[in-house]
């Protein structure tokens, strides 16, 4: 799995997990996400259950799994979230952040749970010390109850399924190297998985008005730099909800 | 077909006989309140099968309540069953875990796919020489938290299996001894009567297929229970 430290500064570091080389075949690629402040770990998008040894192996490199005090699901899909049993036997006390409407629903990837559900417009995730970390509404893209992060100090936007590519498996660049080659991977994923263009108009108004140095989707490649308005100017452009291209 | 695979099987065909016994509760019933009423038509005559019916109605009653018990642990069976295959795969993951730390740790603390360019944004770890062993041992810890809930599974799994038994053999006898003496005794008392009481005969011959069709299932689920009972304790 690579790994690749995306910032690091005042006691605040991101590191992304991706391109598992040894998952199974039939599995999406995934990005996971460590914050770490002062010492103590937020998982952002832990992952699939198929995943987990490859991501507590990396995560291992870097702190020790008792010291993550948070799971954070931007929504309750599989290749999120259904590692959470296990992270909830290796870590100890872990809470998990995500939308209200998923409580009941991602409990049944197992463990004994403490929940902090989110209510719709979002709030503070505390990591540490630091009460900067917000959960900002990012609903129907592409789950109805779904929560991007952004971070105020790196300026990283985790954008969970929104900037989402299907990459080719060859391709093992961790940030998007040409935009235009790289529409052909993630057109298709937004038109279909993204349901409401009055849900993206709004998030991308939202997006707009934050500082942005990187837009990391839990899928695919992160956008960073000129991509990053480049990207919300092509999403901002899109017709979504459609079955097809 | 493994042995996974094969328990499998036999509990659906554990739930298919089930399906199957059910139905003969209310047949039983029938069947009983059929032999009353065929015995109060012949007056004082009928008394002996009016006993006979009796019984048979007494007998209904002690299946019903065994069969409730005896699907009831079964329900309780695959509820562990499913618990048991949950913390398995939770073992085989936090093993795989385990497995890929230490090869990581025995190598370059790189990955064999990072490219050259990735390696040099390795994240460091916080402290020197990594995290590695100290997270080795909190997955160790949760693997004895892991196996001590498969011991205690395995426990109550036994004590199910053997309750289920236990009361599969209650079935057994109860249809094999009761079921055969009522269904004996109504061929007796229908044969004192002479060729216009071929309606008792009848419901004697119902009873006796009734005791055969119910047996033969009971048997069917002991055999499915026996080879599970082996397998799984």
């Amino acid at each position: 799995m690579i790994s690749k430290v995306l910032f690091n500064e005042n006691g605040r570091k991101w590191i992304y997990f991706g391109r598992d080389a040894g998952r199974g075949e039939t599995l999406i690629d995934t990005n996971e996400y460590l914050i770490i402040q002062d010492g103590r770990g937020m998982l952002v998008d832990p992952g699939g259950i198929e995943i987990f040894p490859s991501v507590m192996a990396s995560v291992s490199k870097v702190i020790p799994i008792g010291n993550i005090d948070i799971l954070f699901s931007s929504h309750q899909d599989p290749d999120v979230i259904s590692s959470l049993g296990l992270w909830l036997r290796v870590c100890g006390d872990v809470t998990i952040y995500s939308s209200w409407m998923w409580g009941g629903f991602i409990s049944h990837y197992g463990g004994e749970q403490k929940l902090q559900l989110l209510p719709d417009e979002g709030g503070v995730v505390p990591l540490g010390t630091s009460r900067d970390l917000l959960a900002v509404p990012a609903h129907y893209l592409h789950s109805p109850g779904n929560f991007s992060l952004h971070d105020p100090v790196s300026g990283i936007l985790f954008s969970g399924d929104i900037g989402a590519a299907l990459l080719p498996a060859d391709n093992k660049d961790i940030f998007v190297k040409d935009f235009d080659g790289h529409i052909q991977y993630m057109e298709m994923f937004h038109r279909r998985w993204m349901p409401s263009n009055k849900a993206k108009s709004r998030w991308i108004e939202m997006a707009r008005g934050l500082n942005i140095s990187m837009i990391c989707p839990q899928h695919g490649a992160i956008f960073k730099g000129d991509d990053v308005p480049r990207f919300l100017d092509w999403f901002d452009a899109l017709t979504v909800g459609e079955v097809g291209t | 077909m493994n042995d996974g695979e094969t328990i499998k099987e036999l509990a659906v065909n554990i739930y298919s006989i089930f399906s199957e016994l059910t139905p003969t509760l209310p047949r039983a019933r029938n069947l009983s309140l059929n032999a009353i009423v065929t015995s109060a038509r012949h007056g004082t005559q009928g008394l002996g099968f009016g006993m006979v019916s009796n019984e048979l109605n007494v007998m209904v009653s002690d299946m019903e309540e065994l069969l409730n018990q005896v699907v009831k642990t079964f329900s309780d069976i695959s509820v562990f069953s499913g618990q048991k295959l949950q913390e398995e795969m939770y073992m085989q993951k936090v093993l795989q875990a385990e497995k890929t730390i230490k090869r990581s740790m025995g190598e370059n603390p790189t990955d064999k796919a990072v490219s050259a360019d990735h390696r040099q944004s390795e994240p460091q770890p916080e402290s020197q020489g990594g995290h590695e062993k100290h997270n080795l041992d909190s997955l160790s810890n949760s693997l004895q938290s892991i196996q001590g809930k498969l011991s205690s599974n395995h426990q109550l799994m036994n004590d199910l299996l053997r309750k289920e038994m236990g009361l599969l053999n209650q079935l057994s006898w109860l249809v094999a001894q009761k079921g055969h003496f009522i269904s004996i005794s109504a061929k007796i008392e229908a044969a004192r009567f002479d060729e216009k009481s071929a309606d008792l005969r009848v419901v004697a011959q119902d009873i006796r297929q009734l005791s055969q069709d119910i047996k033969e299932l009971v048997e069917k689920t002991k055999d499915n229970m026996s080879f599970i009972i082996k397998n799984l304790t």
